[in-house]
This record gives C-alpha cells, sequence and structure tokens, in this order.
C-alpha cells in the first residue's frame, strides 16, 4: 500500500487556502490520476481539527455521484492529508469567468446550465439530508464543477449528523450571504431547510451573476432579506417575536415580487424559487421536493430513461451514458 | 429540557456505574497486555489510574459537559475498535488452529500416505468445524457476565446477547496468545475515555473544548493526548457516524442493563447473608435463592 505514503503524490499547484487546512492539485505518482490534496495541520492546542474529523467522518459515509468522492486519508504526526477527487473549479469561479455567447451580465449562467446545476445541487443536498446531514455552508465556492458539467457539494466542515435533538447546534454557521433567516434570527434548532435557503440564494445567483443578499453584518443581511421578501411580522410568521434577534425597529418592506429582479427566469422557475425562499423554515420545500417540480421534469425523464436502459441511476444531461467523473 | 437533562444524567450515570462494574481486570489481571499494534499500546498505562472510573467521567462531565450522546457513542466506538482490532489476530488464531489440527491430522495420516503433506496449503478453504467455538477474549465492557457473578465471561458484541463461555485453547502456541487482542480494560480505559470523548465532542457537538482543556481535565500531558485523539480516530478508521438507530439500540440496552443492575444490587442488599456476589460463582444462584425467599 504505497498509496498511503504522501510521497506517493505528485505536489502540483496550490488551489486554495482555507482557514485550516491548504488544498493543493496532485497526481498520483502510480495511477497519474489527478486529485486535490487538502493538507491539515494538527495544532498542538486544538489537536485534530474539529472541521477535519466531521469532513472525514461524513465524507466517508456519503458516497454519491454529486458529492465529491474522498478517496483516502494519509496521516503523520503534525498533518493529516485528505486525498480528494479532482474538480476543475468551483461554481464561484465557474460564474466569474463564465460571459455568455449571446452578452448579458457577466457571471450569468445559461438557462439550461442552470437547471443542470440546480439539479445536480438539490441531488446531492436530498443525499445528505436523507443520509441525516446537514452540510450548513452551501455557497458557490463549495460547489466544485468538472469539465463534464457535473456539480458536486464539498467542503464538510461545517457539517453535522442530526436527528437526536441536542440543544449544541450553533447558529454560527452558513457564510453570512446565503444564510437562513431563521439562523439569522438566532435559531439553534434548525434543519434541513437551511440547506435548501442558500440553494435558492445560488440558483439566483446563477442567472444574475450576483450573489442575492450580499449583507455586511447579521443585521443588514436580515434588512436585504426583508427588502425583498418583505418584514415578517407575528402575522406572517407566527412566533417570530421569540426569536432571541427579533426587533421591533426594524424598517417596514413589502413583499417583492421575485420576478420583478428575475425577469431573466421562467414561471416555473420562479415558482420552485419561491419555495425554497420561504421566510419560515417549516413552508420551505424539501430537497427531494424541489426534485420533483415541473421545472425539473425533463431531466428527471432523462435521468430515468438512462436509469432504465443501463439498469442503475445515471448521472447529468448532455453525457455519454457510462461516462466516467473527471480525474 | 428537563426531561433530555434527566436522560442524559441517567444515561450518564448507567454508563458511570456500567464502567465501574468494568473496574475488576479480566482474566484475573495477571497479565500484563502487550498488544501488537502500537494504536492499541499507546492506550495501555502501566499503572491502573487511582481514580474510578465513575470519579473520572464525572469530571469530564463536570469541566467538559457535553451531550450524552457522547458518552453513549464512546460505547459503539469501543465496539466497533475491538472488533476491528481483533479481527485480524482472530483470523491467525483460526489459521493456526487450523493449521494445528491439520498437523494433528497429517501426523495421524502420516504413516498411511506422504500426500497429506500437500494438504496443508489446502486447509485454510476448509476450515474444520470446532474452529467456530473460539471466542474473542472479552471486549471488556456491556459484561452481563458481571451481574451474573462471573467477572470476565467472555462476551463479544453487545450485551444483549451472551455467547458461551469459552476459553481459547491452552495458550502455549504463540497465536493464540491473547496479549494480540484489544481489550478494554482497567490499564488503558481512561485513556479510551479522554480519547474518544476529545474526538467525539468535536464531531458531534458545536460545543467543545481546546485539547489542551481536555488534556487537564483528563490528567495528561497535551502531546500524549493529541497523539491519542489520532490514533483513536485511526482505530476507528475516521468514522464516527453512528446511525440515530444504533446510538438509540445502545441507549436502550444501557438503561435495560442499569434496570437490571438495580435489581440485582437490591436484591443483593436484601440478602444481607449472602453477601458473596462479588467472588462466588454461585451468584446467579444466589439470585435465585433471593428471588425464592422473597
Amino acid at each position: 500500500m504505497d498509496k498511503r505514503h504522501p510521497s506517493s503524490f505528485q505536489q502540483l499547484e496550490k488551489l486554495g487556502e482555507g482557514t485550516y487546512a491548504t488544498v493543493f492539485k496532485g497526481r498520483n505518482g502510480s495511477t497519474g490520476q489527478f486529485v486535490a490534496l487538502k493538507e491539515i495541520h494538527l495544532d498542538s492546542e486544538e489537536g485534530t481539527p474539529s472541521t477535519a474529523i466531521r469532513e472525514i467522518s461524513l465524507m466517508k459515509e456519503l458516497k454519491h455521484e454529486n458529492i465529491v468522492s474522498l478517496y483516502d486519508v494519509i496521516h503523520t504526526e503534525n498533518k493529516l492529508m485528505l486525498v480528494f477527487e479532482y474538480m476543475d473549479k468551483d461554481l464561484k469561479k465557474y460564474m466569474d469567468s463564465y460571459q455568455a455567447p449571446g452578452g448579458g451580465p457577466r457571471g450569468a449562467l445559461e438557462a439550461n446550465t442552470i437547471k443542470s446545476f440546480m439539479w445536480q445541487l438539490l441531488r446531492g443536498i436530498a443525499f445528505c439530508h436523507e443520509n441525516r446531514v446537514l452540510h450548513r455552508d452551501l455557497k458557490p465556492q463549495n460547489l466544485l464543477i468538472n469539465t463534464q458539467g457535473q456539480l458536486k457539494l464539498a467542503d464538510f466542515g461545517l457539517a453535522r449528523a442530526f436527528g437526536i435533538p441536542v440543544n449544541t447546534f450553533s447558529n454560527e454557521v452558513v457564510t453570512l450571504w446565503y444564510r437562513a433567516p431563521d439562523v439569522l434570527l438566532g435559531s439553534r434548532t434548525y434543519n434541513t431547510s437551511i440547506d435548501i435557503w442558500s440553494a435558492g440564494c445560488i440558483m439566483a445567483e446563477m442567472f444574475t451573476g450576483r450573489p442575492l443578499f450580499p449583507g455586511t453584518t447579521n443585521e443588514d443581511q436580515l434588512q436585504k432579506i426583508f427588502r425583498l421578501m418583505g418584514t415578517p411580522s407575528e402575522r406572517s410568521w407566527p412566533g417570530i417575536s421569540s426569536f432571541p434577534e427579533y426587533k421591533t425597529t426594524w424598517p417596514v418592506y413589502a413583499t417583492q415580487e421575485l420576478r420583478a429582479i428575475l425577469p431573466q427566469m421562467d414561471g416555473l422557475g420562479l415558482q420552485l424559487l419561491g419555495q425554497m425562499l420561504q421566510m419560515r423554515p417549516e413552508m420551505r420545500c424539501s430537497a427531494q421536493q424541489a426534485l420533483n417540480h415541473p421545472w425539473f421534469a425533463e431531466l428527471n425523464q432523462r435521468s430515468q430513461q438512462q436509469a432504465a436502459a443501463q439498469g442503475q441511476f445515471a448521472p447529468v444531461q448532455g453525457m455519454v451514458a457510462g461516462q466516467q467523473r473527471a480525474y | 429540557m428537563v426531561a433530555g437533562l434527566l436522560t442524559k444524567i441517567t444515561t450518564t450515570n448507567d454508563q458511570q456505574h456500567e464502567h465501574l462494574h468494568r473496574q475488576p481486570p479480566h482474566l484475573d489481571g495477571s497479565t500484563p497486555l502487550n498488544l501488537q499494534t502500537s494504536s492499541v499500546l499507546a492506550f495501555h498505562g502501566k499503572n491502573v489510574p487511582s481514580i474510578t472510573i465513575l470519579s473520572y467521567l464525572s469530571r469530564i462531565n463536570k469541566y467538559c459537559p457535553t451531550s450524552y450522546e457522547v458518552f453513549l457513542s464512546l460505547l459503539v466506538y469501543f465496539d466497533r475498535m475491538t472488533e476491528k482490532v481483533n479481527a485480524g489476530p482472530m483470523e491467525s488464531l483460526r489459521q493456526a488452529n487450523r493449521g494445528a489440527m491439520e498437523h494433528n491430522r497429517s501426523a495421524r495420516s502420516s504413516s498411511e500416505s506422504l500426500a497429506s503433506d500437500a494438504m496443508e496449503g489446502v486447509t485454510t478453504s476448509s476450515p474444520p468445524p470446532d474452529t467456530q467455538t473460539i471466542t474473542p477474549p472479552p471486549s471488556g465492557y456491556m459484561e452481563k457476565g458481571v451481574e451474573d457473578g462471573r467477572p470476565g465471561t467472555p462476551h463479544s458484541r453487545s450485551f444483549g446477547s451472551e455467547s458461551p463461555p469459552n476459553p481459547p485453547e491452552p495458550m502455549s502456541i504463540d497465536p493464540y496468545n491473547l496479549s494480540h487482542f484489544f481489550v478494554v480494560d482497567s490499564f488503558n480505559i481512561h485513556r479510551l475515555v479522554i480519547a474518544g470523548v476529545t474526538c467525539a465532542s468535536k464531531f458531534f457537538s458545536d460545543i467543545f473544548y481546546t485539547n489542551s482543556r481536555y488534556a487537564k481535565v483528563g490528567g495528561l500531558p497535551l502531546p500524549e493526548l493529541n497523539h491519542l485523539e489520532l490514533q483513536f480516530l485511526l482505530l476507528n478508521d475516521f468514522r464516527l457516524s453512528v446511525p440515530v438507530e444504533e446510538i438509540e439500540a445502545y441507549g436502550t440496552m444501557l438503561v435495560e442493563f442499569y434496570a437490571r443492575e438495580v435489581v440485582a444490587q437490591q436484591k443483593a442488599a436484601q440478602a444481607q447473608a449472602m453477601q458473596a456476589r462479588s467472588l462466588s460463582e454461585s451468584s446467579s444462584d444466589s439470585t435465585n435463592t433471593v428471588r425464592a425467599v422473597a
């Protein structure tokens, strides 16, 4: 098992740097296969970072075509190296570098691409939720894209298992812009619906090329949401006044039509987005419900046909049946 | 909330009791364990720490409070580690046993045919029936044997099902040496607990502490805890996820165990005359007697 040794991977360029890890592109010395190497420094005060423990534990259980594969964990006394499937870029970089052939704002993707990405994103989320895992940090930077147009969820460092009710949930989760209103209001009993809110934000961002709610602080984030969704009240959201962050001083905004800020979206898409971007968590649709929405009818039909033809479930539109993932 | 807290307290207490009763070292404690795996060895102390498991867990729960699932998950992890580590020695034990069987057979038959030697290589594919009877040494906890008055009854996975007490063959041949096995015992339980709590808290809870705090509370140097933490993760193959059903099953078993334990203790208290519960082999008989008297 020479594979277990760090030196069996050739380290190539740096792909990114996170708070607890540095990611390099790597090449498997024996197979030539490209991989992503996530190097985690083991701090003496903190020991093994909780993010690493969670990411490894959860990703070992979550094997799905819309979730990045963890191939191996290599350890030395002072660092851990996670060997991941290589993906070309994250959705953020993909959008930043994308210019639609027919013009339009830079970063805005085409409707078919968005539909495919959303379908794959929701399939990944649905799989996590079925396996009782909350991702809790969905954002374009954590969604990876390969050259075949596959989208996969990555970075499970903030994820956690759920199922046993405990009061140890932190509300310091999810990058501000993609954080659900109930979490912003201080909820610690959130559930799968927080990932759906993030998915909704990402969907809108793919259409416009700009983040939907680019808040600067918790309070600003709430205000930006209220400006579009309307300021909630006890009438529109019974129980809202008991949230820790509830304020009586909020400016009162009226609810706007999503259509007004997303004129490029079709009716069905807007309907789906509306079901995901519900202020009240219990009103948001589940990932599986979203997948069953008529907006995805064509993709669902195609995947069913492919599955029937192959005798198994096949990924992604536009892919040759049986084609393998990129390395 | 209150119910949750109560559950936590009782569950933790259950567990503490359960650990307490594990205190008597298995295999009469006379054989110091030399485990082959360095990961396993890392947990093994030279001496049994003087602090009881009950006090140790209380101390951890006091200074590093966490949810009950963290404590409960330790049981799951210990079981998994035991299974994983012992799979190797078990296999070699089986093979050695087969070899020995074959050796006997070929010794018997050598006078008849030289060809029987060739059989030696083939035998692995046809295990003799009685290799099935070999049981690994006790994983060390959920020890139904304790309440039955038979400390150290070999017992593998859960405390629901009892495996027959089945001492392995005489330990003259090396693979039969029990030191190859991973056994949760008084020498390693403290280190296993603190390393396990450290890992499980980080996995399960959004509230956890620095390793330096866990080290201080656990009473061991920080570098050692860091090392143990990594070894604990490795021994669990970094898989700390526990399905809800599994956690619940362990919780249920624990409560049942505790209930049995309390009943047994009460009966033992009633029957003062029969103080022999701890040592005598006839403990279960005495329980029956008490039942008959009561």
